[in-house]
């Protein structure tokens, strides 16, 4: 157990990874911090503004990343996954698999490859809705500024346009992926969510309706680095809005899809509600939900939204959603509870608030990690020196999993006492 | 105040529990399954409001609720439901439920709601008919001859049995009915809104709702179910038909039994006794392995169907073994239809074949009261509410 | 040491093809007389930043101004020793890529940014850390749940703790709890509460001062050297202790102030703390209070005063579960008892549904939405619930035994807690409704006392297992404080900066203006109101600076003077060109990495205007702009953040204060016959790059409006 090198390993470099990350190590701890995208920063980079504030998720993200910078202490590794761990806490042998960017450290972000390069793919980061060159930058802000080759589309030797381009020898397309071997004393596991894949939802025809949108897109269509330069417009036609929809509990709090509470659909709704205010000061807006979970001072928020007179709460949940054939407009129908009436609303697009799925931990660790019935990692249940931050272990808003990532972080160098 | 002084009660809550609405707990109000349900009207719609009066034990307002009666139970709200709280059963379990409570007399409804009075109820028939036999003679030994039933049991004493107790259960109807469509009159969560059809035009239209079997057509999760249910309605009904025609044939133009094969009657009645075991069958395949939509299967269910499967078989048995001439099991073949057709019929207001009475008139009702109806593949923005939250 | 500048230019990414790189030399080596300047097409590769470091060894260069690409990428690349001061000057993102390329007006934009730079770099030093002795113990006041976690967890990793609590005994609330949540999968069953064993640990555990029946009487010095004054049994104890952890939860509200539900009046109507206290009492019997008799139906009115903007705006977050929790004593109590549930809405947030789903399928519990239209008392003392807006689809009256009101969670911070020996006031700030919270949702452990964190209920209202969580995160910052402080760095946001206000005292005119307006209450006054800087307490974002108008105030690396020398190296071309110059000084946190968008993103900019970044808006000196105008600069942009109740300044007010001093340096600008138009104070959020050209050319055209600066021709 005893160990000169007092590091701790992060698995995830989302906002609870850094978190973790940064935290350690402004105690004067070395980290390593492990994300598998070409970017650190996770989820929140690809939200438009958070909720109660409405500020943007990049003014924390930049002092984040300015942390890291400054720090010696935090070393990271983008395109990277762990794939192995093994031994005693205090002593974890981590294997560390990293994957080729085929953009080397020479890349300076300069764009020339990504000008020339012919190839397209589809925007992970805009949720498929709009394209970028098979060399990208993974966005304005990526951490690291480099370049990514995503080799599932690149051409490769067969092209090398960008090779070419490149006045800074950044590009290798023969890069291989490599092994990493680091010893620590402690892990985080910060792997973070997914969305809830809403074509499971069959009756509110996702991907069938093209206008039925989830809320993580909602959130790249109002992003000024969205597919729609933030002007938020319904997919089928590009047309503005003068009415929309928000579904709650699109898979949450369903036994037949996300039996718990995603705790941050209710607050994201009413948060997307404002941007298309904002943009939309006539639409119509309908938030249909079973309860509206605003708990502590987020009630501040529903308060203000409630107050809004384009705002309507109506209590009930959506279950059936038709198509207007020609004009791909949506008719969303549920009952008013309170009234006891159905209720139909015709509308622009449809939002549904899908909710967070764990993406739990799929390397090979020391010990079984022990989940809890919905995929969330449990934390009082692992062995020692294994921890967890974030919505890894719950489905939570930004502040809550920061509070819990920071817990995290006094948890993983008490191994070194 | 003039607030209702609610008193939930919980004997009613484990009443319906236990009569096929275990999971009627579950539901956390949401709606899904009032939105999903092709045949639940705009207004006040079903099930939702009937889930929460289930679980808060409010039996006054559930037993008077039209609306129990007009789902088919078709399953699609159980399919959507979120919790699993199985809206489908509990609405069935109601309507159990009011078998019990609309009994008259009410130790028949008792009598019919458990297992452990089943051998009772079977030995009425039976002691019945063994007294018959044993009259006529035929308790020892079966009648020689061509295989002739009239021989075996007389008509003489087969149609009064049936005719008299056919009248207690006119009778006993006619009281369960009378409580019925009062309490519905008085607690109707639509309100009544009389006017719009006579009671003859709301009956006739009722009778053509039933008969189309339109409404049931409606469900999406479950279409089998809706097959099933029509063979066996039609099935039963063709029989039913063949029973009255041969009844006035045989007293009043002196038909002779049986009837030949070709004749028409005795088509209709193999048609109808096969459209009868096929349907039964049906029902039985999707109550074992369809449990997902058509949900759990109650005593009540499995009595019902079992009696009405029993006597499809046992009838079309009968024939045939009389056909091929095997006196003694044809005979006691038809000893058992006649035992199964009585419990039918005796105990009709009890079972779960009185849903034919409750529901007819609970549709009747509902037409007369002015009820809404399911709105016809409603895509168009129909109601204005702004709600308050 | 004698300052040796080298200034490096790279001429890559496009910034040789959108200026002369040749003239920008020029500007360095002729007019600045910088030794050693050097270009280079490629200066972030190995041999750029080789170049770089063999002048350091052989020319003796310590001050290195690489004109290359944003200081937010090649942070690392471009760092050498310690001693050796570098100044970035933003060729690629602020010039090349955001401007029209080998014109006139970019080419003078870039020769600017080098003068700036070269100046900067003349003029700072790295700064030499301010360093006390510091202890490195925590103090934890309030010994619940929340405050014995976090001694606990602070202990376990090192550090000795003094935990205050004011009651004669530990574990708060808790201890008066009949059974607690679920803490782990499935979430279903009620557990036994098993704090006597986390109490039993804190009062043996040998790192860990306990105080009980005890308060704090008031708190001085700084971070790392609090004197923390204890009043126990009579007796004041003093202590020493480097940071402050405030844990001391919360008060059930009154429910008396709520009208119509009878609390105080009906002897059957109980709040759910006295729900605790008698499930506790009948060991798990549950008896009204009137006389004893068995309950047989008990109706929870849930958002007792919570969500209600006449008493508690807030939602208290537990009060669900809390109810759902209490349902089941009743009916484990007495199997007939009939449960109602009133509720708004039903919150039970995450896997805490299971809780929910599990607790409502008892056949005794009924649930409702509602709103309670009044409680009656009957005369055999049981009491009437008529409840409005219900699922049921009516109005109705519920008979009940008894009635628990789900009252919600007040911060315990009405009386004082910590009596800070500030200048600014004694305790916390106050985010709202007596929460003395972080304002930011990425940063919920920012508050406004370097060092004092709050954690558990008196932060925000939670369940225990969200308040262990937090007793955990807040234990962390704590200690993190004392180690940050020990070496002399700044916590949160600016964690790593060495630099700390130095102030001049001789010229100080004891105006006052700093101690007022620092944000953090960091400096105190003398008796003459003299300035007393605490450096431990400060967050290093010179709102003192800026608020000195005899600029005593500077840090080694950014002062009064640094920013005039920047912005009177701009050079201001004559009336006659029609060329205007704007000066924009920018939030470096957000404001400036906007800039660098627009650059990444090749949105063209306005040539005219020069960013000089700040550390915060507060730090804006009037002699800056004063300067700028009499140098004849025709516009000033003051960029900072959102500032208002949702203020997005990680200095509270940096943006606010700016606005104001500008305010009222518009009756100076009036006497100077100069419009107060030509400056403007904005709020810019970093995701507004792609505004930056409208912001731009609309703050230009009104310059243009108003013509040049008639000091130009001065």
């Amino acid at each position: 157990m005893t160990n000169d090198n007092k590091s701790v390993c992060v698995i995830g470099g989302g906002i609870s990874g850094m978190t973790t990350a940064i935290e350690a190590a402004e105690v004067g701890y070395e980290v390593y911090l492990i994300e598998k995208s070409p970017s650190l920063g996770g989820r929140v980079v690809q939200m438009n503004q958070y909720f109660p504030k409405l500020c943007p998720p990049q003014c924390g993200v930049e002092i984040n990343y300015k942390r890291i910078r400054v720090n010696p202490k935090i070393r990271y590794f983008t395109l990277a996954e762990v794939e192995k761990i093994s031994g005693t806490p205090g002593n974890f042998d981590v294997t560390i698999r990293l994957n080729p960017r085929y953009v080397n450290d020479k890349c300076t972000a300069c764009n020339k490859c990504a000008e020339v390069c012919p190839v397209e793919r589809s925007s992970d980061y805009n949720y498929a809705m709009d394209k970028t060159k098979a060399v990208y930058l993974a966005h304005e802000m990526a951490f690291p500024m480099k370049y990514v080759i995503d080799d599932k589309v690149c051409l490769k030797e067969q092209c090398a346009k960008c090779l070419a381009a490149c006045k800074y020898d950044a590009i290798e397309l023969s890069m291989k992926p490599k092994t990493l071997n680091i010893n620590v004393g402690s892990v985080v596991l910060a792997t973070g969510w997914s969305s809830y894949d809403a074509a499971k939802i069959d009756n509110l025809k996702y991907g069938i309706y093209k206008n039925v949108v989830r809320n993580v897109e909602m959130e790249r269509l109002a992003a000024p680095n969205g597919p729609t330069k933030g002007k938020i417009l319904r997919p089928s036609d590009k047309k503005e809005i003068k009415s929309i929809a928000f579904v709650q509990c699109a898979g949450s709090r369903d036994e037949n899809h996300l039996a718990y509470c995603s705790s941050i659909c209710c607050l994201a709704s009413m948060k997307q509600a404002t941007y298309v205010r904002s943009q939309y000061p006539d639409a119509d807006i309908y938030i249909f939900y079973i309860d509206i979970r605003a708990t502590g001072r987020f009630e501040d928020f529903y308060t203000k939204v409630q107050a809004d007179n384009k705002i309507s709460f109506i209590k009930g949940k959506v279950a059936k959603i038709t198509e207007d054939a020609d004009t791909k407009s949506l008719t969303v129908v549920a009952e008013d509870i309170l009234s006891g009436q159905k209720i139909y609303k015709t509308v622009d697009m449809v939002v549904l608030a899908t909710g967070m799925v764990p993406n739990g931990i799929k390397s090979q660790m020391p010990a079984d990690i022990v989940y809890d019935e919905f995929g969330f990692i449990v934390p009082d249940l692992q062995s020692p020196g294994i921890y967890t931050a974030g919505c890894a272990k719950k489905p939570a808003d930004v502040a809550s999993c920061i509070q819990d990532a920071t817990g995290a972080a006094l948890k993983a160098i008490q191994i070194f006492v | 105040m003039a607030n209702n002084l609610i008193e939930s009660d919980i004997d009613f809550v484990n009443d319906i529990t236990k009569l096929g609405g275990g999971s009627l707990k579950k539901c956390f109000q949401c709606a899904t399954c009032s939105v999903v349900c092709n045949l639940s009207s705009d207004d006040k719609p079903f099930p939702r409001k009937e889930m929460i009066w289930a679980q808060w034990g409010l039996k006054d307002k559930l037993i008077s609720d039209p609306d129990v009666w007009r789902c088919y139970q078709c399953g699609d709200c159980s399919v959507h439901c979120p919790r699993g709280a199985k809206p489908a059963e509990v609405m069935g379990a109601i309507r159990n439920y009011s078998f019990k409570n609309y009994a008259f007399p009410k130790f028949m409804g008792t009598a019919l709601s458990s297992p452990k009075y089943l051998p009772l109820l079977f030995a009425v028939p039976v002691i019945l008919f063994l007294l018959v036999l044993a009259h006529v003679g035929n308790l020892i030994s079966v009648p020689a001859g061509e295989i002739v039933f009239a021989k075996f049991i007389p008509h003489l004493y087969v149609d009064p049995i049936f005719i008299s107790v056919s009248a207690i259960v006119a009778g006993a109807m006619a009281m369960s009915i009378t409580k019925f469509w009062k309490n519905m009159d008085t607690n109707n969560p639509h309100g009544n809104h009389y006017g719009e059809k006579s009671i003859l035009q709301s009956g006739i239209l009722a009778a053509e709702e039933i008969l189309t079997h339109n409404k049931f057509k409606k469900c999406d999760a479950n279409n089998l179910r809706y097959s099933g249910h029509l063979a066996i309605f039609y099935g039963f009904m063709a029989l039913f038909a063949v029973t009255t025609i041969v009844f006035f044939g045989l007293y009043v133009f002196g038909l002779e039994l049986p009837l030949k094969l070709t004749n028409p009657v005795k088509i209709l009645a193999n048609i109808g006794a096969v459209a009868l075991i096929t349907g039964c069958t049906i029902a039985v395949y999707n109550r074992l392995n369809k449990k997902d939509t058509s949900g759990e299967s109650y005593y009540y269910d499995w009595l019902f169907l079992g009696i009405l499967f029993i006597i499809g078989i046992t009838g079309l048995l009968a024939e045939l073994v009389r056909l091929s001439g095997n006196a003694p099991v044809a005979y006691w073949t038809y000893f058992v239809h006649l035992v199964f057709v009585f419990f039918l019929i005796a105990y009709l207001p009890y079972s779960k074949f009185a849903h034919l009475m409750y529901r007819f008139v609970a549709i009747v009702y509902a037409k007369y009261a002015g009820m809404r109806e399911p709105a016809e593949d409603a895509v168009t923005e129909k109601t204005e509410v702004k709600s308050v939250a | 040491m004698d300052k040796k500048l080298g200034v490096y230019i790279c001429s890559g990414c496009d910034i040789g093809e959108s200026v002369e790189v040749d003239k920008l030399l020029t500007v360095a080596q002729g007019e600045q007389k910088i030794p050693v300047c050097i270009k280079h097409a490629n200066l972030c590769g190995a041999e750029g930043v080789e170049l770089i470091k063999k002048d350091i060894k052989e020319q003796g260069v310590n001050s290195v101004v690489v004109a290359a690409c944003s200081p937010r990428v090649h942070f690392d690349t471009f760092s050498f020793d310690p001693t050796v001061y570098v100044e970035r000057v933003n060729l690629r993102e602020h010039v090349a890529w955001s401007h029209v390329p080998k014109e006139e007006d970019t080419q003078m934009l870039a020769e600017d940014y080098i003068r700036m730079g070269i100046i900067r770099a003349k003029k700072a030093n790295a700064p030499k850390p301010y360093i006390e002795n510091i202890t490195k113990t925590v103090l934890v006041i309030g010994g619940g749940i929340t405050g014995m976690t976090s001694a606990i967890e602070a202990t376990k990793a090192g550090y000795k703790v003094i935990l205050v609590e004011k009651a004669s005994v530990l574990g708060g609330w808790m201890r008066r709890w009949y059974k607690q949540l679920p803490q782990r999968p499935p979430y279903k069953e009620l557990q036994d509460v098993d704090i006597e064993k986390t109490i039993n640990e804190v009062k043996k555990h040998p790192d860990i001062k306990l105080f009980t029946s005890a308060e704090i009487e008031n708190v001085s010095g700084q971070p790392g050297m609090f004197d923390v004054s204890i009043k126990q049994d009579g007796k004041t104890i003093i202590e020493r202790a480097g940071s402050i952890i405030v844990s001391t939860g919360w008060k059930p509200y009154d429910a008396g102030k709520v009208d119509g539900l009878g609390f105080g009046k009906y002897a059957n109507v109980v709040n759910n703390v006295m729900m605790e206290d008698i499930t506790v009492q009948g060991k798990g019997k549950i008896k009204r209070p009137s006389d004893n008799k068995d309950v047989k139906s008990i109706v929870f009115v849930q958002c007792a005063g919570s969500r209600d903007k006449n008493h508690l705006p807030y939602c208290s977050s537990v009060c669900c579960l809390t109810s759902l929790k209490q349902a089941s004593y009743v009916r484990n109590s007495n199997p007939d008892a009939k449960v109602y549930i009133v509720y708004k809405d039903m919150r039970t947030p995450g896997q805490y549904e299971n809780f929910y789903k599990d607790k409502q399928a008892d056949n005794g519990v009924f649930l409702t939405k509602g709103d309670i239209a009044g409680i009656t008392e009957n005369p055999d003392k049981s009491l009437e619930v008529n409840i409005k807006n219900t699922l049921i689809g009516e109005d109705i009256r519920i008979k009940a035994d008894m009635v628990v009101l789900a009252t919600g969670m007040v911060p315990a911070t009405d009386s004082g807690i910590l009596n800070l020996q500030y200048r600014q006031g004694k305790e916390l700030p106050m985010l709202k409704y007596g929460f003395p919270d972080s304002n930011f949702i990425c940063f919920p452990y920012e508050t406004q006392r370097t060092a004092i964190y709050a954690a558990g209920c008196v932060r925000q209202p939670a369940e225990s297992k969200t308040c262990k969580d937090d007793a955990t995160g807040a234990a962390l910052k704590a200690i993190q404080a004392l180690e940050l402080e020990s070496i002399g760095s700044a916590v949160h946001p600016r964690a790593g900066d060495l630099s700390y206000p130095i102030f001049f005292m001789q010229k100080c005119t004891q105006c006052k203006r700093c101690t007022e307006e620092c944000p953090f209450g960091a400096i105190d006054e003398d008796e003459k109101g003299s300035p007393k800087p605490n450096p431990n307490r400060c967050r290093r974002c010179g709102v003192c600076m800026g608020a000195c108008p005899e600029r005593i105030v500077s840090f080694e690396n950014y002062s009064v003077d640094i920013v005039s020398s920047m912005l009177k190296s701009i050079e201001v071309p004559g009336e006659e060109e029609e060329k205007l110059r704007i000066l924009a000084l920018a939030c470096e946190n957000d404001a400036y990495p906007a800039f660098d968008i627009a650059g990444i993103n090749r949105t063209i900019l306005n040539p005219n205007i020069r960013i000089i970044p700040v550390r915060c808006l507060g730090s804006v000196n009037i002699v800056w702009i004063a300067d700028a105008l009499s140098r004849g600069i025709d516009g000033i942009m003051l960029m900072g953040c959102k500032y208002g109740e949702d203020y997005q300044c990680h200095f509270i007010k940096g943006s606010e204060i700016a606005n104001r001093r500008m305010e009222n340096l518009k009756e100076v600008l009036q006497r100077l016959v100069l419009e107060p138009e030509r400056v403007r104070v904005m709020q810019l959020e970093i995701s507004d790059y792609n505004r930056l050209p409208d912001i731009m050319n609309d703050f230009m055209a009104k310059v243009t409006e108003l013509g040049p600066n008639p000091y130009k021709s001065f």
